[in-house]
């Protein structure tokens, strides 16, 4: 285990119990102080968010109120003289304390768009009892159960709604992700203050906050995803026997586990056990006793692992392959584009809500990661050269995790690619494991040096630059991954998948619900189709190149509808309904995006006018289609397909009808 | 207070049975789930089976694994709620493969199964360390570093003491989220906007309505979400050739906030045997933008009734 030497100065048995006892309670006092200030300031800030669209005070207010929360508890866990056994402690109030930014933002009804088609996919197994049921907005979750169905287990068994029950299985697994980072750093070697510091250092990964806590399966997964790297460490650690047995298994389970949660997370703890199997396997790096036995388990357990995601892909989520290369290949092709000078790359923040002073913490993460990943090695090279780096199984795991780890940086040139950027978002929640253990390690030694400066002015010094790096990789890691209108709550905004949700669309999807029953096919744009297919329980269908329904609403009036092979496909597919939002018409969606991301880039006009405009009344005189719901912003039309040829009146003629009103 | 000496009174307490089975405990407490059904679906039985639930299976688990005493009270709690909400899934699955419908009466039995049988395993596990532990053929640990988790740690090395810690943590953490949340939800919220739909609200048309001798009665709602009361001008015309013909005697109205008002349009057999595009409108009344909505339907009088004439397609 790597353990720090204790200064002197800072050796804790030179304090009397009773003088330790006297300063401990106003110290505690103070931090649940700060936690209970830092929470009523985060509260504040939701409320001020509500009633504007982008306001900088909400900004001020929930960061203040974070860095009140977690810096005190931050400087008691990495004070050498805590007890380690108080350190969990802290961590689990961290824990607790970083689900309130999720659970204030959508207390009561899910509003991400992942959120939608997993309460749906819960939905389906609540009512049907099976498993594999198609899957509405997001297809590809049909084939990975495990968040909606022990979701949907937790329904069955205590009455508690979908939300309920997924507010409650994702705040554990959110808790339990930082218990496993703690758990991963003990068992590569670090002593109790650096692990839990590397745990500190993981929850600034852009995804902590608010993606990773969001009812999605990659929640779930990224929590299997520690544990299994946890129990494989465990398991490569364990002597010979029993105990190597049980940490295998466990492994095995875990990981099992996550190849049926989620596909990427999955391929990632593969990556990420071949990175520490071959660390483990050489020689040179590994050599001690019993390395070729570790090596060997480590190897079982990756290719476990692969078996277990190759499997399950082929066997039972085979649209996986198609649903995932897309993303890599594009990225990679835009990132050449990118380098070659072909293509202008994406701009950062361009649509951003957030103040400039976010943006610059969310570089500034990135500078804050590297001194500690520096540090981190520095360190370990250090140990190395003085003989206190352990070697063997230990170092080689270091070895692995900081590989993993250091894959961050190169990763982070992605972000400047459309395609890429998503996909490097999401490989940060795993590569932060590797780089949290290098910070942890640093982070550590840092405070212990500043703590030994014997000048107080120098002293302070080195703490308040440690306190603003820490405040920096808060405020950056979360501004590198969601935008505002996901974080905070506003106003409605046009084009925004976590503020469409408005209690006329509600109504609307009520009303068709009751009205038609759950199941029908329809056609509507992305952010009401998010509605209709959740709390609606329709099927809305998939734009595609093959299935192009845009051209429904940008076909110009007098002019015919769509092409054949649309009508063709709406046919044949039982297509009844058509839902307009008629501000398609006037606004430019905040996403850049009315339907899907394979849409054609020519929607909103060079004078930020959208096509839309002016062409979405005319199904009113389609002779196919009737018109049966208007509210404010939306109208649904039913559409009797195949179109026949129904004739219509013209003629002035006689016909008159009685309006009554309340019977 | 006894006064047996300290490490001989450890020793009885290392004997007394719950060491040896806590397995049976927790599966008696994960078979007494069944009488949360007593308590009403909600939070109240949640918070009764929550624990267990997510508890219990991971816990057995552990303890069938053999990885129960590698693990600090943190890792253990967390490990636990881990593998426990595995095993929905696992149970879920295994449910899917018998072609068993998943409920909460087929979980239960499920994971009671599961559960037994994961009882069973640390129970033997169990017995297996007694017999090791008091053979001569006890493993020694030199040369192996024992598992790193469960090492004593440099400051601090208390165990039992970090259990207490972790659950004060748990309860802190928890106090201070469900304040937070308490204090968002029960502060005054902006009052979301209103709004106002008109929709037809009969049986449903898979196309044209067929008009009979007697006429059709189309009936529809309209919904006023809104604060305060409002004026309506509700009209009802047919369309064609590209001019509005009016169908009935407009009426006005007056609908008072969050009230839903029935309305129906009556229709003769229209003449001939084209179909006619009726169309029902809703105008704001009062404003200076007044808003409007409208709702269409086909109707056609019903098989025989001639040739159509001054038809369009």
């Amino acid at each position: 285990m790597i353990v720090e030497p204790r200064p002197r100065a800072l050796d804790p048995t030179r304090w009397s119990a009773r003088h330790a006892a006297k300063r401990r309670w106003p110290g505690a006092l103070a931090v649940g102080a700060c936690a209970a200030l830092g929470m009523a300031a985060i509260v504040q800030s939701y409320l001020i968010a509500q009633t504007t669209r982008s306001n900088e005070a909400e900004f001020i207010w929930f960061w203040a109120g974070m860095c009140a929360i977690e810096i005190p508890l931050i400087a008691v866990i990495a004070r050498r003289g805590t007890d380690a056994a108080v350190r969990p402690a802290l961590l689990l109030v961290i824990a607790f304390a970083s689900y309130a930014p999720k659970l204030l933002r959508d207390p009561g009804a899910p509003i991400y768009h992942d959120e939608y088609a997993h309460w749906r996919a819960t939905h389906d197994i609540v009512a049907s009892g099976q498993l594999f049921e198609p899957a509405q907005i997001v297809p590809i979750i049909a084939g990975y159960p495990g968040l909606h169905a022990a979701t949907a287990v937790i329904v069955d068994v205590t009455g508690l709604s979908i939300w309920q029950a997924a507010t409650v299985l994702v705040l554990l697994c959110h808790v339990a992700l930082l218990a496993g980072v703690v758990a991963l750093a003990r068992a590569t070697g670090l002593d109790s203050r650096a692990a839990t510091l590397a745990a500190v250092a993981y929850q600034f990964n852009a995804s902590f906050l608010y993606f990773d806590t969001q009812f999605s399966y990659e929640s779930m997964s990224i929590t299997l995803v520690v544990w299994s790297l946890a129990a494989f460490t465990q398991a490569i650690r364990a002597r010979p026997g029993p105990h190597r047995t049980a940490w295998r298994w466990l492994a095995v389970v875990l990981s099992f586990g996550c190849a049926i949660t989620h596909h990427l997370t999955t391929i990632e703890l593969t990556v990420v056990m071949l990175i520490v199997s071959v660390a483990l396997s050489l020689p040179r790096v590994a050599r001690s006793d019993g390395w070729r036995e570790a090596a060997a388990t480590a190897w079982f357990l990756t290719a476990f692992t692969l078996t277990a995601v190759v499997g399950w892909i082929t066997g039972m989520a085979p649209d996986t392959v198609a649903y995932l290369s897309p993303y890599l290949g594009t990225g990679l092709s835009q990132l050449a584009q990118l380098v070659s000078g072909s293509s202008a790359g994406r701009q950062l923040f361009s649509a951003s809500l957030s103040p400039w002073w976010e943006h610059v913490a969310a570089f500034g993460v990135t500078v804050v990661a590297l001194a500690f990943a520096a540090g981190g090695l520095l360190l370990l090279r250090r140990w190395r050269r003085s003989g206190r780096l352990p070697t063997g199984r230990e170092r080689a795991l270091l070895l692995g995790y900081a590989t993993v780890g250091l894959a961050y940086f190169p990763s982070t040139v992605f972000i400047f690619s459309q395609a890429g950027a998503e996909g490097a978002r999401r490989s940060w929640a795993v590569s932060w494991i590797g780089l949290a253990m290098l910070a942890g390690l640093s982070a550590a030694w840092l405070v212990d040096w500043a703590s030994l400066r014997r000048r107080a002015v120098a002293r302070w010094t080195a703490v308040g630059v440690l306190t603003v790096m820490t405040a920096t990789a808060l405020v950056g890691g979360t501004a590198a991954g969601l935008d505002a209108s996901y974080r905070f709550p506003g106003p409605y905004l046009y084009g925004s998948d976590a503020r469409s949700d408005t209690p006329e669309l509600n109504a609307m999807a009520q009303w068709f619900l009751a009205r038609f029953g759950p199941g029908h096919r329809m056609v509507t744009d992305r952010y009401t189709g998010l509605e209709m297919a959740s709390f609606g329980l329709q099927d809305t269908a998939m734009p595609s190149a093959a299935f192009p329904v845009w051209d429904l609403y940008t076909a110009e009036p007098g002019q015919p509808l769509g092409p054949p092979s649309l009508f063709a496909v709406l046919t044949t597919g039982h297509y009844l309904y058509l839902v307009v939002d008629k501000r398609m018409a006037t606004d430019v969606p905040q996403l850049g995006i009315y339907f899907e991301g394979n849409e054609p880039g020519d929607f909103v006009r060079p004078g930020g006018q959208p096509i839309f405009s002016g062409r979405l009344a005319k199904f009113n005189g389609v002779p196919w289609m009737s018109e049966i719901f208007e509210s404010d912003n939306y109208a649904v039309y039913r559409m009797n397909l195949p179109a026949g040829r129904q004739r219509y009146q013209v003629l002035p003629v006689p016909l008159r009808g009685k309006l009554t009103v309340g019977q | 207070m006894s006064d047996l000496p300290y490490r001989l009174y450890q020793g009885i307490r290392h004997r007394y049975p719950w060491s040896d089975a806590w397995p049976w405990y927790l599966l008696a407490v994960f078979a007494a789930l069944a009488l949360t059904a007593l308590v009403p679906g909600g939070p109240a039985r949640a918070a009764l089976a929550v624990p267990v639930l997510l508890g219990v299976p991971g816990a057995l688990t552990l303890g069938a694994a053999r990885a129960r005493r590698g693990v600090d009270a943190v890792a253990f709690g967390a490990l636990a709620v881990v593998l426990s909400a595995l095993w929905l899934a696992f149970t879920a699955l295994i449910l899917s493969v018998l072609q068993v419908r998943i409920s909460g009466v087929s979980v239960y039995a499920c994971l009671l199964l599961v559960c037994c049988l994961l009882a069973t395993g640390a129970r033997r596990r169990l017995r297996r360390r007694a017999v090791d532990a008091a053979g001569e053929n006890a493993i020694p640990a030199k040369r192996w570093q024992a598992d790193v988790l469960g090492v004593p740690d440099e400051i601090g090395a208390a165990p039992k003491r970090g259990a207490w810690y972790a659950v004060g943590g748990l309860l802190a953490g928890a106090a201070l989220l469900g304040g937070g949340a308490l204090a968002y939800t029960s502060a005054p919220h902006q009052a979301p906007a209103g709004y106002t739909w008109l929709a037809w609200s009969g049986p449903k048309a898979d196309g044209v309505i067929a008009v009979g001798a007697h006429g059709v009665r189309l009936p529809f709602e309209i919904n006023h979400q809104e604060p305060g009361t409002a004026g309506y001008l509700l009209t009802a015309s047919w369309t064609g050739g590209g001019q509005a013909h009016a169908l009935a005697a407009p009426r006005t109205l007056r609908i008072g906030g969050g009230k839903t008002v029935w309305a129906a349009l009556s229709i003769p057999r229209p003449p001939g045997a084209c179909a006619y595009r009726v169309v029902v409108t809703l105008t704001e009344l009062g404003t200076a933008h007044p808003r409007s909505w409208s709702i269409n339907a086909g109707v056609r009088a019903g098989p025989g009734s001639g040739v159509p004439t001054g038809c369009a397609p």
